[in-house]
């Protein structure tokens, strides 16, 4: 049942893009059998001694009791994270074989995380919006109306020009001074080593970088009933093909390209997860939560 | 080969069409957008000789479509060789099974003569039929030549009259379906009774070629019992004699003296001597037929001692009974109307009634079921009793004969009938004065 929420073509349907990410998140965590209410806050981690200052709400009462020594209860849910999200905006990202293209599916999967991250662990979390310059830039936050400010982003997130790593790159680093999260959301267009290349300086802080490669089944299969000319959606450049190149030459490629990327990420010691738009949610968001837990 | 509607080829310029639409559908290929050509190549030379050969394919078919759809209105039509025609005959081969063909070995020698046809005829296509009253075909046209004999060997003797015109009207049938020349080889005694009552029944079709096979050398004799004139009926201890008339004939005869019986119930009552001429007939009168009551069975039959002992037999049957009773009901004082009616039906040979003229006013005591019917002549009034009794007597199923005359204008319905009287005019011989 949770399954069928989640898929991106049931989820298209619906307008609202909170509504779409509290479905996903909600039917996410119902099929993982845990409580809704998922929370660290609720799991004690550690006594500390009371230092001046301290916030006498969390004194340990009980034990002041028996020991008349002030002691602060700690919970891991107050270690809180922070997640800032890259997601590429370009125009590639507009292309979809069927009802959600991939810009579609990003949101879907972005807002679901924010949602995830904001409502059920109180992380501070950001966004930054980017084509082959940063277009827009939420810092990250836990304040009241964070979520809706990431969402209202998310909307106006409307594809246009080219992936470009290498200039908005430089500024990324500026904004991520703060440890934390970096999740990246795009189709990756660019050769594996210009992708680690530009990326890898993000990790040097001890952000936890996460590619999310997010294609059609058409970027990876494509049909042609015939011989077509192709227009690049970025660059409109125009190419003549034959069905039988798509068939077997070019899914060579982009085979070897995606174990390439994979490889490469991975061997950086960032984290790679390739996300088809014609699959559920559910890869993205088991991915989050296990970064999560490892920052635990 | 021509055309029977040439000026159809000037659709050959919509040709054009197909040949138009392919250069321009080349030409309009709509771009496909794609995320990215990053890893795509350019195939133009092979796609564009893809992009022919496929289209080539298809422009072929529509072409052969639309020529052939012009061709179609064109009408061709092929000019065979007659003589290629000719060598696609069809041999009829038909063999007379009338009655006639039992005398001695006609059908056989037939036979034979229909399977030397075949022989001569080598690989050629042909049919086999039998030929009485109408013609039976015994095959399909095959060129097999043992189903054709085995055909021919099949035919057995009928009782049939042969009818040289039923078997043209079975062959133009036949040529109307079939449009090669048909060679019909009939065998048959010829017999000139076989002949159409017309000459115009024996038509044949020009691609009919008639080759005929008389399956005798000779006339056969033959005396027969032509026809019998006998009452079928006699009523009572009649008086008068019966008479029975024969006529014998010979068809292929000599003159010859032949002796001429009547048989009644298998019992030879009379014998007479007659003498048949050459080739023609006589008449043989039996003076007085002794019938008991009842059906007979009675014959006339003639010693021929000839080839055909079926028609040396004439049989035929005679009732006797007694005369049967009719009421004849009248008006009082009428005598012209029993005489007429009684007059009548004495004249009628096939029948012998009694009748009993009686006036209204005595009729409604007898007892109807007596008579063999009864009728009601212009009767100017029927007593109650006598209408109950005729109405008795129709619903029994007797049979009433109602003369509606003159006296109908005094009545309003027709007795027993019960029809009702609208209109009555009455007319005289006498002119007016």
């Amino acid at each position: 049942m949770a399954q069928r929420f989640l898929d991106p073509a049931v989820l298209a349907s619906i307008s609202s893009l909170e509504l779409i990410a509290r479905t996903v998140v909600d039917g996410f965590v119902a099929g993982m059998h845990r409580s809704p209410d998922f929370g660290f806050s609720q799991e004690f981690a550690e006594y500390k001694a009371y230092n001046a200052g301290d916030d006498l709400r969390h004194v340990d009462w009980n034990v002041y009791a028996r020991t008349e020594r002030l002691y602060l209860k700690r919970f891991l849910g107050e270690t809180n994270s922070m997640l800032t999200v890259l997601l590429d905006a370009s125009n590639s990202m507009q292309f979809g074989s069927h009802r959600v293209n991939k810009m579609d599916y990003a949101r879907y999967l972005v807002a679901s995380l924010f949602y995830l991250a904001i409502h059920g662990q109180r992380d501070a979390a950001g966004l930054i919006t980017f084509d082959d310059e940063i277009r827009n830039y939420i810092r990250p936050s836990t304040r009241q109306g964070q979520l809706h400010r990431l969402l209202a982003a998310l909307e106006q997130a409307e594809p246009r020009s080219r992936t470009d790593f290498a200039r908005p790159m430089r500024y990324f680093q500026e904004f991520l001074k703060r440890r934390g999260m970096v999740l990246i959301v795009s189709d990756f267009w660019e050769s594996p080593e210009s992708i680690v290349r530009n990326i890898e300086p993000l990790r040097y802080h001890g952000n936890e970088v996460v590619l999310f490669h997010v294609l059609d089944p058409e970027d990876v299969r494509p049909v042609m009933k015939g011989p077509a000319i192709l227009v690049d959606m970025e660059t409109d450049a125009q190419l003549e093909v034959t069905p039988d190149y798509g068939k077997t030459e070019y899914r060579e490629k982009i085979d070897a390209h995606l174990a390439d990327l994979r490889d490469k990420t991975q061997a950086a010691g960032m984290g790679y997860y390739l996300l088809m738009t014609d699959r559920p949610l559910d890869t993205a968001l088991r991915e989050y939560l296990t970064l999560r837990g490892m920052r635990k | 080969m021509g055309l029977f509607a040439p000026w159809f080829l000037a659709g050959l310029a919509g040709l054009a069409l197909p040949l138009y639409l392919h250069l321009l559908k080349r030409q309009t290929t709509k771009p496909k957008p794609v995320s990215s050509l990053m890893f795509f190549e350019s195939r133009t030379q092979s796609s564009t000789r893809h992009r022919r050969l496929r289209y080539f394919l298809l422009l072929a078919l529509r072409l052969l479509v639309l020529l052939l759809l012009i061709l179609a209105f064109a009408n061709p039509f092929v000019n065979r060789n007659a003589a290629a025609i000719a060598s696609n005959r069809l041999v009829l081969l038909v063999v007379d099974n009338s009655f006639s063909m039992r005398a001695g070995t006609r059908l056989a020698d037939a036979k034979i003569a229909a399977m030397g046809v075949l022989s001569g005829k080598g690989a050629a296509r042909a049919q086999v039929g039998a030929f009485g009253s109408q013609l039976h075909l015994m095959t399909q046209p095959v060129e097999d030549q043992s189903a054709l004999r085995a055909a021919v060997q099949a035919i057995e003797p009928g009782d049939g009259h042969g009818n040289f015109g039923e078997l043209a009207r079975a062959v133009r049938a036949m040529a109307e379906s079939v449009h090669t020349p048909i060679e019909l080889h009939l065998f048959s005694d010829m017999q000139r009774g076989d002949m159409a009552a017309s000459f115009s029944d024996l038509t044949l079709p020009a691609n009919v070629t008639l080759v005929a096979h008389a399956a005798v050398s000779k006339a056969q004799p033959n005396w027969t019992v032509e026809s019998v004139d006998a009452p079928g009926q006699v009523w009572g201890k009649d008086l008068k004699p019966i008479h029975v008339q024969a006529v014998i004939a010979g068809y292929g005869t000599p003159a010859a003296q032949r002796t001429v019986s009547l048989v009644v119930n298998g019992k030879v009552t009379a014998t007479k001597a007659v003498t048949v001429p050459a080739n023609g007939r006589t008449t043989v009168e039996f003076p007085a037929l002794e019938v008991p009551y009842g059906f007979n069975r009675c014959e006339v039959k003639i010693d021929s001692a000839d080839g055909f002992a079926a028609d040396d037999l004439h049989r035929f049957a005679v009732e006797r009974s007694d005369p049967q009773k009719a009421l004849f009901i009248h008006n009082y004082g009428d005598t012209r109307s029993p005489l007429y009616v009684g007059t009548a039906l004495a004249a009628a040979a096939q029948s012998a009634f009694i009748v009993e003229s009686i006036n209204a006013s005595e009729a409604a005591d007898r007892q109807l079921s007596n008579y063999a019917f009864a009728v009601l002549s212009d009767v100017n009034t029927v007593p109650s009793l006598l209408e109950n009794s005729l109405n008795v007597y129709v619903k029994a199923g007797g049979s009433l004969f109602i003369a509606a005359g003159t006296s109908a204008g005094a009545r309003s319905t027709i007795p027993v009938f019960g029809g009702r009287i609208i209109e009555t005019r009455d007319y005289s011989r006498v002119p007016d004065r």
